[in-house]
């Protein structure tokens, strides 16, 4: 798969996952290679990239069963961002579909 | 490879800004430490992961490319870490510049009315003492400490250098400013090296049979950033002890290792070593992420804070100040606090002595196969505790 294209994906998954809840490197890891063959590198490069331009900030709050975690959660900037991303990557994955089944044609 | 080598080599090959480095670094050892509270092993959660190499190659790429201005990657570095750095000392430099062009300024004043008011006869001499002195400090704030600092940054640097084969080191460190110098001690390679900013300050270095002394002399200056020296401790060096009067953040480090800081803090952090001895008199004292067949600590007062340990023995003496303790794993623990609070947390211990006069202690999420003591205290709170033999009943 096309590494820019491989990006833009895990962007959205990330983006989308902290849209739900705010979460900490290792669960956001686990969660997504569950679903997405990606290298956790990938994930902590990426969240530190979003960090950098304020899409993302983080907290740390201590954990009742292991040690103090270092949480992720959308800005304001990042909830618009999440938002949008979310959009355009429906309605392209919609026109896909269509291309795919035969009814853009 | 176990945790630490993984981290360390990790940290060795990360190529990218310090802060983004940090981060990287403490995300993956938060994943592995999450991995292993969650029940894995700790082989089993490395050999998972991507390579360090692989991880590097990932974060390099991404966070490194295009915040350097350079295509050479050695420059790339230089300038990523002189960027950074700039912009940290920004100010300061700033301050420093202003201050030394005011004392060229208030020189050259001085130096006219001498000129003027005595007689030029015999002055020459004088003026020109005077002109060196201001054009030295020039030279300290706006060029040598410069470079200096930025060369800090750099791994390749060198200071001074000795050449050191023996097995055992004494490092003495006196500072007559007893203010801001920072010391870090790490590992080297088949040298002694010492590397210090700013490079105006004087430094008197005196390496003897298994010693090495370095002498601060008091000083009036004022420098514009933090004073720093980093030794480096060569591969030879089985037996490591360290008298230190300034701060001291020890790293890396293998073999014993004994450390006695007066009024200063103390940081150690990813040891393996086989046994960590400390005295401290004052300040605070932070232990992370250490593997130790024995470790030995005795403070008199200030934060003590110990985290991530795993070792066979550890005895903690504690005259005052609060102490804090958690994710410690061991076969025998000594804690004797005369004063202070004490939180002990997320451990496991085979034997527990707890001796402590005064101060309320909180154990949380600790297994403990033996507790033992004398705690002549009431203010005991334990949440999520399984003690198998409860030889404190009474107390607690």
């Amino acid at each position: 798969m096309d590494t820019q294209f491989k990006k833009g994906i895990i962007e959205v998954c990330v983006l989308s996952e902290l849209d739900k809840e705010d979460t900490y490197g290792y669960l956001l890891v686990k969660t997504l290679s569950h679903y997405l063959e990606i290298g956790e590198s990938t994930i902590y490069t990426m969240l530190r990239k979003l960090t950098l331009e304020g899409i993302l900030d983080q907290y740390e709050m201590e954990s009742a069963d292991g040690p103090t975690r270092k949480y992720y959660r959308l800005t304001g900037k990042g909830k618009q961002r999440a938002y949008q991303l979310k959009h355009d990557w429906l309605t392209f994955n919609e026109k896909v579909n269509k291309v795919l089944g035969g009814e853009g044609k | 490879m176990n945790k630490h080598e993984f981290i360390a080599q990790l940290s060795r090959l990360l190529k990218v800004p310090a802060a983004d480095k940090q981060n990287i670094i403490e995300e993956y050892e938060s994943y592995i430490n999450e991995a292993i509270a969650s029940g894995e092993l700790e082989e089993d959660i490395i050999a998972s992961l991507e390579t360090p190499q692989q991880i590097a190659d990932q974060v390099n790429q991404e966070l490194g490319g295009s915040r350097y201005s350079t295509n050479d990657e050695s420059d790339k570095q230089k300038s990523g870490f002189a960027n950074d750095f700039f912009d940290e000392l920004d100010v300061d430099l700033e301050k420093a510049f202003k201050s030394s062009e005011e004392a060229i300024r208030k020189a050259g004043d001085k130096i006219q009315k001498s000129v003027q008011s005595i007689n030029f006869k015999g002055i020459l001499d004088k003026v020109m003492d005077g002109v060196d002195k201001v054009v030295d400090t020039v030279m300290d704030i706006d060029i040598k400490d410069t470079a200096s600092v930025v060369a800090m940054r750099f791994d390749n640097s060198k200071v001074e250098t000795f050449p050191y084969d023996d097995t055992t080191l004494f490092i003495d460190i006196d500072d007559a400013n007893h203010d801001t110098l920072v010391v870090e001690v790490v590992p080297g390679q088949n040298k002694l090296m010492v590397k210090y900013l700013p490079t105006s300050l004087k430094l008197d270095i005196e390496l003897q049979t298994k010693e090495m002394k370095i002498k601060i002399p008091h000083t009036s200056i004022k420098f514009a950033e933090k004073k720093r020296l980093r030794i480096y401790v060569p591969e030879s060096v089985q037996s490591l002890a360290i008298d230190s009067n300034c701060s001291l953040h020890v790293k890396d480090l293998r073999g014993s290792l004994a450390i006695d800081v007066k009024d200063a803090s103390v940081q150690c952090k990813d040891l393996h070593v086989d046994e960590l001895t400390l005295r401290q008199a004052d300040g605070p004292v932070t232990i992370k992420n250490i593997n130790a067949k024995k470790i030995v600590i005795s403070t008199e007062d200030g934060l003590l804070n110990l985290k991530e340990i795993d070792t066979h023995s550890l005895e903690v003496h504690q005259a005052d100040g609060p102490f804090t303790m958690s994710g410690v794993r061991a076969d025998d623990v000594w804690i004797e606090s005369v004063d202070g609070p004490k939180i002990l947390k997320d451990s496991s211990i085979k034997r527990l002595v707890l001796q402590g006069e005064d101060g309320p202690i909180s154990m949380k999420n600790l297994r403990i196969s033996v507790l033992t003591g004398q705690v002549n205290q009431s203010l005991v709170h334990i949440k999520d505790c399984h003690i198998q033999d409860n030889q404190l009943g009474d107390t607690l």
